[in-house]
């Protein structure tokens, strides 16, 4: 189910400015810079970066799940308010219940000392204030959606007492129980076996809702995703459409990215292709492009000078000096 | 030499150390503790120099009498007549002595037995711990008074009997970290490389035990001469005529309504130099694994 | 989970052998014996007084004697007090001391868990530190300073209460706070980093993520997995109150087992002393036993199979 770009509706999500700060001893440390994007309806958004780029913490920022440290400045409006100026209980309203997110680790994502049932049913009860009969039929039907047999007998086990699959389902189906307009799902299949990925990623294609998927996986984004956002060190380096990004990408980190994944067609002798350095420090904000450092095609301009966000093309956006127009 | 060089863990284990080094130096509150007991360490080898009288001087006229710094009674005299300061000066000398004698009884023990049992392992490891499992179940506290009430009140005996309630802790932790050091790959490396198990056990195995070991032996020093305390001031600790601050303060709570500085000195002294020793436990602690507190 | 009590029962035997037979041999290793009083005794009588107190029996048929008198629950005559039995003098002495030892484990539990559980909340705040470095006076300042200080100030200049004695609950009050304050400290301390890691769990960023409101989160997620470390903290803190009793009630004059305690040993009243010390060591294992068994009946993860 794909809808093309209906630029005449309003976006669902629609982010502008947002940044990221932690307090910490040594000083504030910047996450996430001058991150924006939007997300339509019937969007899948796939979100892509290392691990420190700060694409976690951009969406825990719009849900108010920062450490005690962290602080979000910026415009993030979903479904006409602004997430980042909405009072707690307000915020505390939405999230469960109209924008729900899926955390990586279904291990520990689970609280091990509660049964399954009372953590889907909670849910239910918070938000559409049912008994513990109707939420509990609520959440067996859930559970059979998401593809768990016998839910049940499920409802009784704690989490320890499941496979890891079906925890990344009770996950899912956690979130799924409000029918949200929005799911974000953080590295949905990173912690699981490979078939239980496909499993997964099929379960997530069936739901006609919009989704953001975190990732660091490319064939998660190939198979899943109509939309991309690259993250390096906190900020958005390239946006678009996905198809367009792999087929021809303008950023010279993407390239590097894409041109990193072995490949079966190419001779097996080859060297594997790498991006040679590390993403630097969120400490460490140094003026310039910071994928200069690694970038092989960084001129001295690049080294002086951050280069804001253009569009490209129509629909890329891409945020380097050396991009074609 | 083979071109592959053996991990060498001394190197790490110097920068380590001066890494923690430096930690510990930013941390006040354990440098604070370090100038506190150092002054009442020295204080307690001083004592001649520092005052004029003697431990068992009494001064007939100056019962009970509160603190007069001209006549060189800072902290007042007892309700024998006997000068405060110097007793109590000797008291911290009967606690560190103590404290540092009973630590290393309690190290030598529990360090043995710990890395004995963890190298081994297998059989022999799980029947040293279920020893020291039972063990760990005893009351010491009163074991100890048993043993002070029948063998009499010496001060080796207290030595042994502080020591031997210790080191159960020790080992246990020392055999934790054995076991642990004993299958991590740079001990597996060194063996496939020939390195003979004593080097291993020197070069490898014993710089990385010493961390844990040197918290926990400062943090027992304080236990133990707390402990100690405690018997002197039930009357089980060191005989007459030596000092402990356990019977100072038992005196001292006696007299609290009419000469409370009898309390107050060697009570603070006491908490001083315990709070002092916890908080470079810490400090220590602190600076070779730091956490997020 | 009953064939594990046993299991775990079976096993503390050993335990409480060693105990009891440790204490009966040291004491009979002791230099001189219970009856070497200022006035010697003309030698019949002494022989008498042996015989009656089976003191001219091998060693071993002693020990087998007294294991068979525990296991009927009798500790032997008290060797200083003629007239009682250990048990009467043991069982005089309960009421005062069970009332000061389950009194602070309760003010300990409560308080601690109450402190602990703020400081986590603001941690990192003025409270928080102000509160850390109280409790960790509280750990080290020792009972027998604490007390007579709380006895002057309450005591003798505010007057508010009683500095000794065992009479009507007023006296109760102080030696509970002194004997509960070192374990209030440690477990507001131990409360403080369960439920910071707690907090910081994963599982905790889900329920928030949920919509739950922080009320809701802390009771329903928060807390059990943050006190089940408490609960484990228990057994040892018994053993520490019954160890500070010992002090506490000497020094308030309470009557009660931990006084007699040190009188016994002041008075080489061996019976007495084995007794106390048999005692408290059969209620620490006890004890411990009952922790864990109820911490396996409320870690979900541990299971309940045997």
């Amino acid at each position: 189910m794909r809808s093309t770009r209906a630029t005449a509706e309003p976006p669902l999500l629609d982010v502008a400015d947002l940044r990221v700060d932690f307090a910490t001893p040594d000083g504030p440390v910047a996450a996430v810079r001058d991150v924006a994007f939007q997300v339509m309806p019937g969007d899948r958004l796939g979100v892509l970066g290392e691990s420190g780029s700060g694409k976690s913490q951009l969406f825990l920022a719009l849900l108010g799940l920062l450490a005690p440290n962290g602080r979000a400045i910026g415009r993030a409006r979903f479904a006409g308010q602004d997430l980042l100026a909405l009072p707690a209980a307000a915020l505390r309203r939405l999230c469960g219940d109209r924008i729900a997110m899926v955390f990586q680790d279904p291990m520990t994502a689970l609280n091990p000392y509660l049964r399954i049932a009372t953590q889907l049913t909670e849910v239910l009860t918070l938000h559409r204030g049912l008994d513990g009969v109707s939420a509990r039929r609520a959440a067996a039907a859930m559970l059979a959606r998401v593809g768990i047999a016998e839910p049940e007998r499920r409802l009784a086990l704690y989490p320890h007492e499941l496979s890891g699959g079906m925890r990344q389902r009770v996950l899912i189906a956690m979130a799924l129980l409000c029918e949200p307009e929005l799911l974000i799902a953080d590295e949905p299949t990173t912690a699981l076996d490979v078939t239980v990925q496909g499993q997964i990623l099929a379960l997530l294609q069936d739901l006609p809702l919009t989704q953001v998927v975190i990732t660091h996986d490319f064939g998660v984004l190939a198979g899943f995703c109509n939309r991309a956002l690259v993250m390096y060190a906190g900020r958005v380096v390239e946006s678009g459409p996905v198809r367009t990004l792999l087929a021809r990408p303008r950023h010279p980190y993407t390239a590097g990215l894409l041109r990193a994944i072995p490949r079966l067609d190419q001779p097996a002798r080859r060297p594997l292709a790498t991006i040679p350095g590390q993403p630097p420090e969120p400490a460490e904000a140094g003026v310039g492009c910071a994928f200069a450092p690694r970038c092989p095609i960084a001129v001295a301009r690049c080294r002086v000078e951050r280069p804001a966000p253009r569009t490209v093309d129509g629909e890329v956006t891409v945020a380097c000096h050396l991009a074609a127009s | 030499m083979s071109a592959l060089a053996l991990p060498e863990a001394a190197p790490r284990g110097r920068s380590l150390w001066r890494d923690a080094g430096r930690r510990f130096a930013g941390n006040r509150a354990a440098m604070a503790s370090v100038g506190v007991l150092a002054v009442i360490a020295l204080s307690a080898l001083a004592v001649p120099w520092l005052s004029p009288y003697s431990r068992d001087a009494i001064f007939w006229d100056l019962m009970a009498a509160p603190p007069d710094l001209a006549a060189w009674h800072p902290f007042g005299t007892d309700t024998n007549g006997r000068d405060l300061f110097v007793r109590t000066l000797h008291g911290a000398r009967i606690s560190l002595m103590v404290g540092t004698v009973a630590t290393l009884v309690s190290l030598v023990i529990g360090v043995t037995y710990g890395a004995v049992a963890g190298y081994l392992g297998g059989k022999v490891d799980a029947l040293m711990m279920r020893l020291v499992d039972i063990l760990y179940a005893l009351p010491f506290l009163f074991f100890v008074i048993l043993l002070m009430v029948v063998f009499g009140r010496s001060i080796l005996l207290i030595f042994i009997a502080l020591g031997a309630v210790e080191w159960l802790d020790m080992a246990r932790i020392v055999r934790g970290q054995a076991l642990s050091l004993k299958r991590r790959e740079f001990v597996e490396a060194a063996r496939v490389l020939g390195v003979p198990s004593l080097v291993i056990v020197r070069r490898h195995i014993v710089p990385n035990l010493l961390g844990p070991v040197v918290v926990y032996a400062t943090l027992t020093v304080p236990r133990v001469i707390l402990f100690e305390s405690f018997l002197s001031f039930l009357g089980l600790g060191v005989q007459e005529p030596m000092a402990s601050w356990g019977v100072l303060i038992s005196e001292g709570a006696r007299s609290i309504d009419t000469a409370p500085w009898l309390l107050l000195f060697p009570g603070a002294c006491l908490a001083a130099t315990l709070l002092a020793l916890n908080f470079i436990g810490d400090g220590i602690r602190d600076a070779l694994d730091p956490r997020d507190r | 989970m009953l064939s594990y009590a046993l299991r775990r029962l079976a096993g503390a035997v050993p335990t409480f052998f060693v105990i009891v037979a440790v204490s009966f041999f040291l004491v009979r290793l002791a230099p001189g014996g219970p009856f070497d009083q200022a006035r010697r005794l003309p030698p019949a009588i002494e022989a008498n007084l042996q015989r009656a107190y089976h003191l001219d029996e091998p060693i071993l048929q002693q020990f087998t004697r007294y294991l068979g008198g525990l296991l009927r629950g009798d500790f032997g005559p008290s060797f200083k007090y003629h007239d009682f039995s250990v048990t009467e003098l043991i069982w005089g002495g309960l009421p005062a001391s069970l009332t000061l030892g389950f009194g602070a484990m309760t003010i300990a539990v409560l308080a601690g868990i109450a402190i602990g559980l703020t400081a986590a909340l603001k941690r990192n705040s003025r409270l928080d530190h102000l509160v850390m470095a109280a409790a960790m006076t509280g750990i080290i300042v020792p009972s027998f300073v604490v007390a007579p200080l709380l006895s002057l100030v309450f005591g003798i200049y505010l007057r508010l209460l009683p500095v000794g004695g065992w009479r009507g609950a007023a006296s109760a009050v102080l030696p509970i706070v002194t004997l509960a304050l070192p374990q209030i400290a440690t477990i507001a301390r131990l409360t403080r980093a369960s439920a910071i890691e707690t907090l910081g769990s994963p599982f905790v960023r889900t329920a928030r993520a949920k919509g739950l409101p922080d009320v809701q989160v802390m009771i329903r997620h928060v807390l059990k997995p943050a006190l089940l470390p408490v609960l484990s903290y228990l057994g040892p803190a018994t053993a520490g109150i019954l160890t500070g009793s010992v002090v506490v009630e000497q020094i308030f004059g309470i009557p009660g087992i931990g006084r007699y305690f040190v009188q016994a040993s002041l008075n080489r009243d061996y019976t007495l002393v084995m007794g106390v010390v048999v005692l408290y060591a059969s209620l620490i294992i006890l004890f411990n036993l009952a922790v864990d068994l109820l911490y396996r009946v409320l870690d979900p993860k541990l299971g309940r199979a045997p």
